[in-house]
Formats: C-alpha cells, sequence, structure tokens
C-alpha cells in the first residue's frame, strides 16, 4: 500500500465519519456501551476468579500419619508428598503441636484460662500427627488425593480433604467463567449486530458513490479502505469510550465488592493487570466488530 | 480497437439482449449505437464495461479479451475507458474539481499532476469557474460535463457515452454531443448509445443500428433512420 493511497482512504473514512456524523455517534455509543458492560464484567470476573484461586491455595488438606510411623520414614513420606507436583507446602504437626492447637482454639473460643477438657489429655493424647499441605488451586485437588492415596501404605492414617468446600470453589469458579464468558460473547454479538446495521445504513447510503467507483475503474481494495478504516476508528474510539469510564471507577467496585461479598484479607488484582487485559480486549473487540461490520455490509456493492 | 465476433447474450429468462452480433471498430472512430428500448444498445455497453459476458462469440477491446479477463482485472480495464452516463453518476458529496480528481486518484497519480491534469480538462469543457461548485449546484448541462471531464482526464483511448443527453434539453445537448465531437478530434475512439434521432442526422458519423439484438444496419455518415 502507497503512502499516498494510505492518506487518501484515512482521510477519505475521517470525512465520512463526519458527513454521517449521527450515524458514526450511534455506531460509537452502542459499541461502547456494550463494551463497557463487558469491561465491568470481566474487572468483576477476574477479581473473583482470583479470589477463588486465593481460597483454594490457602486451604489445607490433613494428611493424619499412623502412630507407629518412625522418625525416619515420616521424613521419606514428607519428601514423597513434596514431589507431588502442584503441592506448594508441606508442615508437619506432631500429635503435641496438634492438641497445643486445638486447646488454642477452645481456648480462644471461650477466652477462659482455667482448667478445660483437655487437661488430662498429655499422657493420652488422642490427636494423630499430620501434614498439612497447601496446593496451587482447588483444581488439582483431585489429583492430589489420587497421589496421596497412592502413598497409603507408606504411613498414612487418613487423609481430610475438606473436599466438599474444593468442589463447591470449583463449581464457582467455572460457573463464574462460564457466565463471564456469555456476557462478553452475547455482549459483543448483540453489538456485532447493531453496529453492522448502523454501518449497513451508511453503506447503503453510498452504494451510488461506490457504484460510480467501480465504473470509473476502482480497484475493490481502493473501495472497501475507507470503509475499514472506518471501521477501525468506530471500533478504537468504542473501545475508549469505557475504557476512560471504568478507569477511575475500578476502585469503588472493588470497594462494592467487598462490601457485598463480606469478604476481607484478599487481593485484588492490579490496574495494570485488569487494563492491560482491558485495552486489549475493548480494542480487539471493537476493532473486529467495526471491520467485519464494514467488510460484510459493503461487499454486496462490491459486484458491479 | 473494438471487435466483436458473433457475441450472443441469452439472458436467464431465455431472452436474447444480442444475437452473433460481429462489428469492428477501429481506433479514432466516432460511433453512434441507437436503436429501440430493448433493441440491445444497453446490453452491448454493459458488455463494453465488463459488466455483463456474452454467453457466446467474442467481444475484444482495447487489445483485452473481456471474457477471459479475470475480476482482479476488471477495474484496470475500465481505467482505459472514460465513461459517461445519461445520469451523470458524480459524487454528491465531491465538488467539481474533486469529481474530475477523483479518476485519477484512482491510478494512483500524483498531486502534482491532478493540480495540474483537472483544470485543463475543466477548461476543456467549459468548467472552470465552477470547480468548487458541488453536483446539485449545478445545471444537468454543467453536470453532464463534469462527468465528461472525469471520463477524458486520464485520457483514455474509448470514451462510451451511454445516452449522454438523455437528460438534457436540445440546446445542451448539442454543447455535449460538440464536445464530444472534439474529443474524438484529439484522437479518442467515442462510441455514444442514443435515442436523439436529430443529433444523430446532422452528426453524420457512423451509425450503427441494433434491432431484437440483431445489427439491421450500420452505415457510414449514417442517419438515425435511414432506408434499410
Amino acid at each position: 500500500m502507497s503512502f499516498r493511497f494510505f492518506i487518501y482512504i484515512v482521510s477519505e473514512a475521517v470525512r465520512s465519519l463526519i458527513k454521517n456524523r449521527i450515524m458514526t455517534i450511534a455506531s460509537v455509543l452502542t459499541l461502547g456501551l456494550c463494551l463497557f458492560i463487558v469491561s465491568m464484567s470481566f474487572m468483576l470476573a477476574a477479581n473473583l476468579d482470583y479470589m477463588l484461586f486465593q481460597m483454594g491455595s490457602r486451604m489445607g488438606i490433613s494428611v493424619y500419619l499412623r502412630a507407629d510411623l518412625s522418625e525416619f520414614s515420616r521424613h521419606a513420606l514428607e519428601s514423597e508428598i513434596l514431589a507431588i507436583p502442584h503441592v506448594t507446602n508441606v508442615e508437619y504437626v506432631s500429635a503435641e503441636d496438634a492438641l497445643g492447637r486445638f486447646r488454642d482454639q477452645l481456648s480462644d473460643n471461650t477466652s477462659q484460662n482455667g482448667p478445660t477438657v483437655l487437661d488430662g489429655l498429655e499422657n493420652d493424647n488422642p490427636l494423630p500427627a499430620s501434614f498439612v499441605l497447601n496446593i496451587e488451586s482447588v483444581n488439582y485437588w483431585d489429583f492430589v488425593e489420587n497421589e496421596l492415596n497412592k502413598l497409603k501404605d507408606q504411613g498414612i492414617e487418613n487423609v481430610a480433604l475438606g473436599k466438599q468446600a474444593a468442589n463447591y470453589l470449583n463449581t464457582l469458579n467455572n460457573v463464574l467463567r462460564v457466565v463471564s464468558l456469555v456476557i462478553i460473547l452475547g455482549l459483543g454479538v448483540i453489538s456485532m449486530v447493531i453496529i453492522f446495521n448502523t454501518i449497513r445504513l451508511a453503506v447503503n447510503g453510498r452504494k451510488t458513490e461506490i457504484n460510480i467507483m467501480k465504473y470509473v475503474g476502482a480497484t475493490d481494495a481502493f473501495i472497501r479502505g475507507p470503509f475499514i478504516i472506518e471501521g477501525v476508528l468506530i471500533g478504537v474510539i468504542g473501545a475508549g469510550i469505557p475504557l476512560l469510564i471504568s478507569y477511575p471507577m475500578y476502585d469503588p467496585v472493588l470497594s462494592l465488592l467487598v462490601r457485598v461479598l463480606l469478604v476481607r484479607g484478599f487481593e485484588f488484582r492490579s490496574h495494570v493487570y485488569i487494563f492491560s487485559v482491558l485495552i486489549t480486549l475493548c480494542l480487539v473487540l471493537g476493532i473486529t466488530i467495526g471491520v467485519a461490520s464494514s467488510i460484510t455490509s459493503i461487499r454486496r456493492h462490491l459486484k458491479v | 480497437m473494438i471487435v466483436a465476433e458473433n457475441i450472443t447474450k441469452t439472458y436467464e429468462n431465455g431472452a436474447k439482449g444480442l444475437d452473433s452480433v460481429t462489428l469492428r471498430i477501429n481506433q479514432g472512430e466516432f460511433v453512434f449505437v441507437v436503436g429501440s428500448s430493448g433493441s440491445g444498445k444497453t446490453t452491448f455497453v454493459r458488455m463494453l464495461l465488463k459488466e455483463i459476458e456474452p454467453t457466446e462469440g467474442t467481444l475484444i477491446v482495447n487489445g483485452e479479451n473481456l471474457c477471459a479477463l479475470t475480476p482482479k482485472q476488471i477495474p484496470f480495464y475500465r481505467r482505459r475507458m472514460g465513461v459517461v452516463f445519461q445520469d451523470f453518476r458524480l459524487l454528491s458529496n465531491k465538488t467539481v474539481y474533486e469529481n474530475v480528481a477523483f479518476a485519477m486518484q484512482i491510478l494512483g497519480a500524483p498531486s502534482r499532476d491532478i493540480r495540474r491534469n483537472v483544470p485543463s480538462v475543466l477548461a476543456l469543457v467549459g468548467l472552470q469557474r465552477k470547480a468548487k461548485a458541488f453536483p446539485n449546484q449545478l445545471s444537468g448541462g454543467e453536470q453532464q460535463r463534469t462527468s465528461l471531464a472525469r471520463a477524458i482526464v486520464n485520457k483514455p483511448p474509448l470514451l462510451l457515452a451511454d445516452e449522454p443527453t438523455g437528460n438534457l434539453d436540445p440546446d445542451t445537448a448539442w454543447e455535449i454531443v460538440s464536445l464530444l465531437d472534439d474529443i474524438n478530434g484529439r484522437g479518442t475512439t467515442v462510441v455514444v448509445a442514443t435515442h436523439a434521432k436529430d443529433i444523430v442526422d446532422q452528426m453524420k458519423k457512423r451509425v450503427i443500428t441494433l434491432r431484437n439484438g440483431v445489427i439491421v444496419r450500420d452505415i457510414e455518415k449514417g442517419g438515425y433512420s435511414d432506408e434499410l
């Protein structure tokens, strides 16, 4: 493409956008609104997903050990467990520690320093020693369980997975992903239909112009060029609007999320992370929708 | 310049637009193609524009076999041909100057050449003072002159005019035909499809008459309704 041709198609596109300004504004606002909803959905979904990820990695798996396990075997087992993929941490909790922790929990709950029901148990501790594992994500729960089961004959008494909670988190995670994908795809299709019709109206209004261009000897690329640039410009402006609006709204949305979900102690995705994804997402969606609508609308007018 | 050998066009409904037409138009000729509605004039013009293809036969224009042209070659074929339509077909959002310049932009002409050639062509058709006017600010004759300027600005070897005077009053029609004659005098082959009996009769140019898709008469320096 020569520089002259590029300048021509860009100036023609800008001129046409200004001339058909009502159509332009309608297209940009429609696209902007749809992408704004997409942006908001993404902000929420990305942070909920991140929170669920953090929850999953914080949940420990308790691996209870047989009472007759020697120290040597215990160290060997610990190494084996650590070697299981996706296990991030293994902590040994001796029977005494377990009792101590249980006692601490009880005293926390009762807020009393007096004698407790556990006082007589030092010499007859019913709690077993255990390993407490952390894993990367709840998604690996089943995998890690299978691997632990393979090690059962090496001194494992029982594995307490908290599997219901894990499954719940996993399901929530998957539902969230599907819902956000449906929202993004649905709004993408809706805006494509609206933009397509808007641009088609604009193209239909110019079919005589296209027809004349064909008779004067314009190539399809020459005719299509300005329309594609129009699509790109509508896409870029339509993508810019939600980004400009949603950037200052990010923190208030997070505060709302915290208030609604009553959650504390979680990290949220940074502005940089969210907006690097959103800028790409909005621009790709905006430009794709704009250009696809332009190309589809103009195609039938080129057959002269 | 134009060589047609047994060209036939049968439309999907079975109607014949042209039926075994054979003709030859040489470089530099001025030819009227006349005939009543449905005679095949429009079919012939549309074939020359490569808008439709003959069902049978061979049509060679400017050395190009139109039946062998690929869709990508069509724009380049059309650039070697100026076209004037009855309804002018000007771009309403462009000025007279821009409408003419547009035909050069399509060819990728440098701005310097556009700035030099467009005013001289506008002067040739007498529109130098209307360069900044938009089509809706022009009379029919002025619009057709703009269309003519656009058709010749790239100096095509062939100028095709489809009913160029159809929407014009007699005086203006004569202005246009005189311009076409001038252009022909500069070496451009001119083919005019028309109903304008008076003009054809007075110009005394070659006249090809079509009836029901068949050439029924082809006379050098003929009239519209010479004896068959």
